[in-house]
């Protein structure tokens, strides 16, 4: 019956993408969820290797006050929105980071729990202050789920400034984030740039984060930096293997959105997360056949 | 000839923290394999990170054949580096060959028939001629060593810091190991300095002993140089 279903679905003329595709939105958002993937894909390696998947949650809340400041900044002095929103970004991102690192060395804390104290407070300054304000492009909802539909080709062309830059840091540096991702100590004596390396990840990071954010959404972007490189298995911190299992989830999941009138960002990390519960199933059984 | 390594009144520690001994001084003037033994967390490691420039004193001065530690390090300087092998990211699985070709330093962006040649060199001195295409992390602590230790040799070094390399080795690795950085350091005028808590069937091999010492009721180590063979260092209290 399931199988009858699937091969009906799969037989139709027509998907609801195909038959979009002429539609300038429908461009603006395939191409904006696209360049997302390509940048999450990436810094997905680094993220995951360097065991700071938590670091994209924390970033994505950390800049939301920021960003709501911001918002409100450039509507009042007519300022350039998005250098706004990454003034606004990097500002409470480093405010945050401070804070995050204070509060681990004083209270002797783990530092995953001075980062979550951190960004939920952070969290709630910007809940408060979106709950001021109503029918702007800023709300509340299209920050925490993201909205690629609601994007333009303007966006998009930023989008791709900041997925270049992103693909030439890591691309030109390529052996030295292998070397500093593998043992930063011998890294820096052996004469890689680490601590290049060591600042480039944190703006990117919040590059990254702040481009997906408005296409998928702060509580999403986490999980589309570290769902490639679960899946990929990359063994070099540039990893076009990555940047490809990255690509291909957006687009499958952005083509089930528009089929089944779901959220693109909520689609997406559906679709990475069920190919990362049968890889593990897949290595699980194949453990148990050689044992 | 310039000595290998010079420090005056050295005091270790991290910024914000208790220092972990008291100033010493003193010199490494020949080749040879050198010691550094103390119970655990005296600070034995953060003196070799000190010495390496890894760490910044917290009192005193340290001198690398005859310049101060780099900020910016580079492989010319002839600095080898082994640390504990728990430092390497065990989520990245990078071959074996390709960990050895990090030894290269920045010139392993240009993949050469000579840097192919030496790293094959390499994994059959360190018997790991059958692990090229592994993933460093599939290897046993002995292998690893063996490997960070390829690592390190790579490019030739004048100096080279091993961080506890013994601890993870068998007793027949234990001594392949000693061999070699005796070989390294007698033949190929290599100074070679060790951290770790047994050297006592290695004691042949030794060119001199710097021992931390905790007192009772001492909150800070004081440290000694113990000469083994005539006129390799010298040492004397600040």
């Amino acid at each position: 019956m399931t199988f009858t279903a699937l091969g009906e679905f799969l037989s139709r003329p027509h998907f609801a993408l195909w038959e979009n595709l002429s539609l300038s939105f429908t461009q603006v958002a395939l191409s904006s969820t696209l360049l997302v993937s390509l940048m999450c894909g990436l810094l997905s390696p680094a993220v995951v290797l360097k065991q700071r998947a938590y670091v994209g949650d924390t970033l994505a809340h950390l800049v939301f006050p920021g960003v709501i400041g911001a918002y409100f900044f450039a509507q009042a002095f007519d300022l350039p929105l998005w250098a706004s929103l990454v003034v606004g970004a990097a500002i409470t991102g480093f405010i945050g980071n401070v804070l995050v690192n204070f509060l681990e060395r004083r209270l002797r804390i783990p530092p995953d729990a001075a980062a979550v104290v951190t960004l939920t407070s952070f969290f709630a300054v910007g809940v408060v202050a979106v709950s001021k304000v109503s029918g702007t492009r800023v709300d509340l909802h299209t920050i925490l789920f993201g909205d690629v539909l609601t994007l333009e080709w303007t966006d998009v062309a930023t989008l791709g400034v900041v997925a270049l830059f992103t693909l030439i840091a890591l691309a030109a540096l390529r052996h030295d984030w292998d070397a500093w991702g593998s043992d930063p100590e011998f890294a820096a004596i052996s004469g890689f740039r680490v601590t290049l390396v060591e600042r480039l990840f944190p703006v990117l990071t919040t590059f990254v984060v702040l481009a997906g954010m408005f296409a998928v959404g702060s509580l999403m972007i986490s999980a589309l930096l570290a769902i490639p490189a679960v899946l990929a298995g990359p063994r070099s911190f540039v990893s076009l293997r990555t940047v490809a299992v990255s690509m291909a989830m957006a687009l499958v999941g952005f083509a089930l959105a528009f089929e089944f009138d779901w959220p693109v960002g909520s689609a997406i990390v559906l679709v990475g997360g069920v190919l990362v519960v049968m890889k593990a199933a897949v290595l699980n059984r194949r453990t148990h056949k050689r044992s | 000839m310039k000595p290998y390594v010079t420090w005056n009144g050295l005091v270790c520690g991290y910024a914000g923290r208790d220092a972990l001994n008291l100033p010493f001084s003193g010199e490494i003037r020949e080749a040879g394999v050198y010691a550094i033994q103390g119970p655990n967390g005296c600070g034995k490691s953060t003196l070799l990170r000190t010495w390496l420039g890894l760490q910044v004193p917290r009192g005193g001065s340290v001198t690398l054949l005859g310049s101060a530690p780099a900020r910016v390090h580079t492989i010319s300087e002839g600095l080898g580096y082994v640390p504990q092998f728990h430092k390497v990211n065990h989520f990245f699985h990078v071959s074996v060959g390709d960990f050895i070709r990090q030894g290269f330093g920045p010139a392993s962006r240009q993949r050469t028939q000579e840097q192919d040649d030496r790293i094959h060199e390499l994994l059959a001195q360190w018997q790991l001629d059958t692990d090229a295409n592994r993933s460093f992390h599939e290897l046993s602590g002995g292998q690893k060593t063996r490997a960070m230790v390829a690592r390190a040799v790579a490019s030739f070094p004048k100096l080279l810091f091993l961080d506890e390399p013994l601890a993870s080795l068998d007793t027949c690795c234990q001594k392949m190991l000693m061999d070699n950085m005796h070989d390294l350091a007698h033949h190929r005028g290599v100074c070679v300095v060790m951290v770790d808590h047994h050297f006592e069937p290695f004691e042949r091999h030794l060119s001199a002993r710097v021992a931390f010492h905790r007192g009772h009721n001492a909150e800070v180590c004081s440290v000694t140089v113990e000469a083994l063979r005539p006129s390799c260092c010298v040492s004397s209290s600040s």
